[in-house]
């Protein structure tokens, strides 16, 4: 008798969980179908006052429109890549998204991304700084994304070391034989124990940081890396100027012996930490390290500063570029998406003279890539960070190779980390990568 | 007869929910795995999903990326067990003995087990650092060292410091279920071999050791399955770095399903990995049987 009323029991609460489900799927099903357009939005903000910001514009702007309404995917940049990779394979991808640019190049060259050309009215886009339109810019010339968040690099340096070394604190290097005296002049064995105790230039070389900063170089000797031709990317990593460029950065390990080998465990702390610990007098990192370095190190104030980066043998290249904001094509909702958008890049914030999605990168500690918002930060900014501000009109952006990412992930990273360390010549090294890229862009 | 069946069906009712859920969260993942090893998806290509057969399977016979890797993992597999063996027998004879605060100890020695792969590895990433590192620290303060050692960013010290951490995060396991092996073997058997005269030498080699056998040959077998599946610890700590130092099998699989989207061929190279890691596997399940 007891046992056939526990099976009673457990009927009924298994009915009770399957219509508790059933009537769950029926009020999400009312949620799309109905008069309400549910728009799915997968970020990855996650700076507390971002936050803020960003969930104040969902639920202005949700006032304002009624029959939209915003349902919020939290990640990271760690997680998204697989995340909206993988949705989009199943069907199942959100209608807007932040993108990185390795995603942006993924998700572009898979035909992910939906052309937002019509919708975006020429003025916003002119707004825009060089490197902000070239990111949003597909090879055949449509627009199919907006910038938001991103950040520039330049040259952080030890005005004591210099000081120490007989150079001028106030005259950072300007140009690439500039940058080359001084770092030599700063690499010292300190306490004459034989061994280099403190290096003239760092800059991080761990994991995929490698495969970031070896661009820089290759840009410096204004290699083209990998370009869109004849309606197919190729590869240009055997050309005279990408030799020149990996060259370059492996000499200053190998033949001048300016950077510490250990470069290959560094990412931006690591080498945050040898600038504070004065291991390396100059470093070259992000504007969000300055914050860091001022952390890490207070009895370094003033005894630091920042600078636009030196000119590479052929041109200057500044690494900064914007994330963006994509609206997907296999979403029904692009008009929605890009509602919401135009509200967000288009409405003033309670910031002064920054719009939403301006202060929203601000309160990151970010740069929206446009001219308002330099114009703002050239007031606002602190003095370390103006050099940043200085490097924004010729700042490049990686390759937008969809085929880029697999390569340095698989094989980039390492390859140029064995190159610094020495256990592959460059002429071995870039033809490898020359060969991968190759193959798997079919060329 | 109806009663008759109702008990036959009984056991495999019961076994339902289980098999049910073995299914779905092992077997059709495995399965599914399989399949698609077999054709040519690579989730940034926009080309149509094709059956290629055995061609990604020939292709990692080929790859000097997955062979390196693969023999890696092998090499490091068989390091990581001679010195967890040893290590983690050297410590379960300690805390058998009749130590003062054995029970503490016990736990102590626990501590590496029990602290997440993730944690570890960070911990052991600061520990190593070359600059701030207590490692280099607490070696020149005994005079072991000079200079200061690249832990992390030498090609040779990266290999042995990932092969070390790993062995530090076993050993308690070792030590403790060799513990509970050696506290079940019979004290009859000790004092008879006293009595005859028998050194404690002689007692742990001909005594201890063979009644451990069977007991030793399983935490063998799944310790290095573990072992060989490692990879928080080594993306923590290398990211599979300085070079491919450290590019463990787990770690090529990784790059290439999460970093690089190449599904079937990464299947390919997890069936593979399955492949071998069958091998303890059977031993370990005729083992069983046997027992």
């Amino acid at each position: 008798m007891k046992k056939k009323v526990l099976s009673m029991l457990l009927c009924v609460a298994m009915l009770a969980g399957i219509s508790g489900c059933a009537s769950q799927s029926e009020k999400t099903e009312e949620g799309t179908t109905g008069e309400t357009v549910e728009l799915q939005f997968l970020h990855t903000a996650w700076v507390p006052a971002q936050l803020e910001i960003l969930e104040q514009a969902i639920a202005d702007f949700q006032e304002q429109n009624p029959d939209i309404k915003i349902v919020e995917t939290r990640s990271s940049w760690t997680d998204a890549p697989g995340q909206i990779m993988t949705s989009i394979v199943s069907g199942e991808a959100p209608d807007l998204i932040m993108c990185n640019t390795s995603m942006l190049a993924e998700y572009r060259g898979i035909g992910a991304l939906a052309d937002l050309t019509d919708l975006v009215p020429s003025e916003l886009i002119d707004s825009f700084l060089p490197s902000a339109k070239a990111m949003i810019t597909t090879e055949d010339g449509k627009v199919d994304g907006l910038p938001q968040e991103g950040c520039n690099w330049a040259l952080f340096y030890r005005k004591d070391l210099f000081e120490k070394a007989g150079l001028d604190p106030e005259k950072p290097p300007k140009t690439w034989d500039e940058f080359l005296e001084c770092a030599k002049a700063l690499t010292k064995d300190t306490d004459g124990d034989g061994k280099i105790d403190q290096y003239g230039y760092g800059w991080p070389v761990q994991a995929e940081n490698a495969s970031d900063y070896w661009v820089n170089f290759m840009q410096m000797c204004g290699a083209d890396i990998s370009v869109y031709e004849d309606g197919a990317w190729s590869s240009k990593l055997s050309d005279d100027a990408a030799k020149e460029g990996t060259q370059l950065m492996v000499d200053l390990v190998q033949k001048y012996e300016v950077s510490p080998k250990s470069v290959v465990d560094y990412d931006w702390e690591a080498v945050t930490n040898a600038f504070v610990a004065g291991e390396v007098a100059m470093m070259h990192n992000g504007a969000w390290v300055t914050g860091s370095v001022a952390e890490k190190g207070p009895d370094l104030d003033g005894k630091w500063g920042t600078a636009v980066l030196f000119d590479g043998p052929v041109q200057a290249a500044y690494r900064g570029y914007p994330n963006t904001f994509n609206i997907l094509e296999a979403s029904e909702k692009k008009d929605a998406a890009w509602k919401f958008l135009e509200y967000f890049y288009n409405t003033p914030s309670d910031v002064e003279g920054l719009t939403i999605a301006g202060a929203f990168c601000n309160a990151a500690g970010g740069m929206l890539y446009s001219e308002e918002f330099i114009e703002y930060a050239r007031e606002n900014y602190n003095d370390l960070l103006q050099p940043f501000l200085d490097e924004v009109d010729g700042c490049m952006i990686p390759p937008l190779d969809p085929q880029w990412q697999s390569l340095t992930s698989m094989y980039g990273n390492s390859t140029v980390q064995q190159m610094i360390q020495g256990s592959v010549s460059v002429e071995e090294g870039l033809g490898t990568l020359d060969e991968k890229l190759k193959e798997m862009h079919g060329e | 007869m109806k009663r008759r069946l109702k008990t036959g069906m009984a056991p495999y009712l019961f076994l339902l929910p289980c098999a049910i859920l073995i299914l779905v969260v092992l077997i059709y993942p495995v399965f599914s795995g399989l399949v698609n090893s077999f054709y040519n998806e690579n989730l940034i290509r926009p080309i149509a999903k094709e059956f290629v057969g055995f061609e990604n399977y020939g292709k990692l016979l080929k790859d000097s990326m997955f062979l390196d890797a693969l023999g890696r993992s092998v090499v490091w597999t068989i390091v990581i067990l001679i010195f967890e063996m040893i290590l983690g027998l050297l410590f379960a004879v300690m805390l058998n003995k009749d130590i003062y605060c054995k029970k503490l100890f016990r736990c102590l020695v626990l501590i590496p087990w029990v602290i997440p792969n993730a944690i570890a590895g960070i911990i052991w990433k600061w520990f190593l650092n070359e600059s701030f590192g207590m490692m280099n620290y607490l070696l020149k303060q005994i005079g072991l060292i000079n200079h200061n050692l690249a832990w992390l960013s030498d090609e040779k010290l990266a290999a042995a410091s990932v092969v070390m951490v790993i062995i530090w995060k076993s050993i308690p396991f070792v030590a403790i279920t060799l513990l509970a092996g050696i506290q079940a073997i019979p004290s009859d058997l000790y004092e008879a071999a006293k009595v005859d005269g028998a050194k404690e030498s002689q007692c742990f080699r001909f005594i201890t050791i063979p009644m451990l056998q069977n007991i030793m040959l399983i935490t063998a077998i799944l310790t290095s399955i573990w072992n060989f599946n490692q990879l928080e610890i080594i993306q923590v700590v290398t990211k599979g770095g300085p070079g491919e130092a450290t590019l463990s099998l787990p770690v090529y699989i990784y790059r290439l399903f999460m970093q690089t989207f190449q599904t079937s061929y990464a299947s390919a190279a997890a069936v593979m990995m399955m492949i071998v890691l069958i091998i303890p596997c059977i031993i370990y399940v005729r083992k069983l049987l046997k027992e």
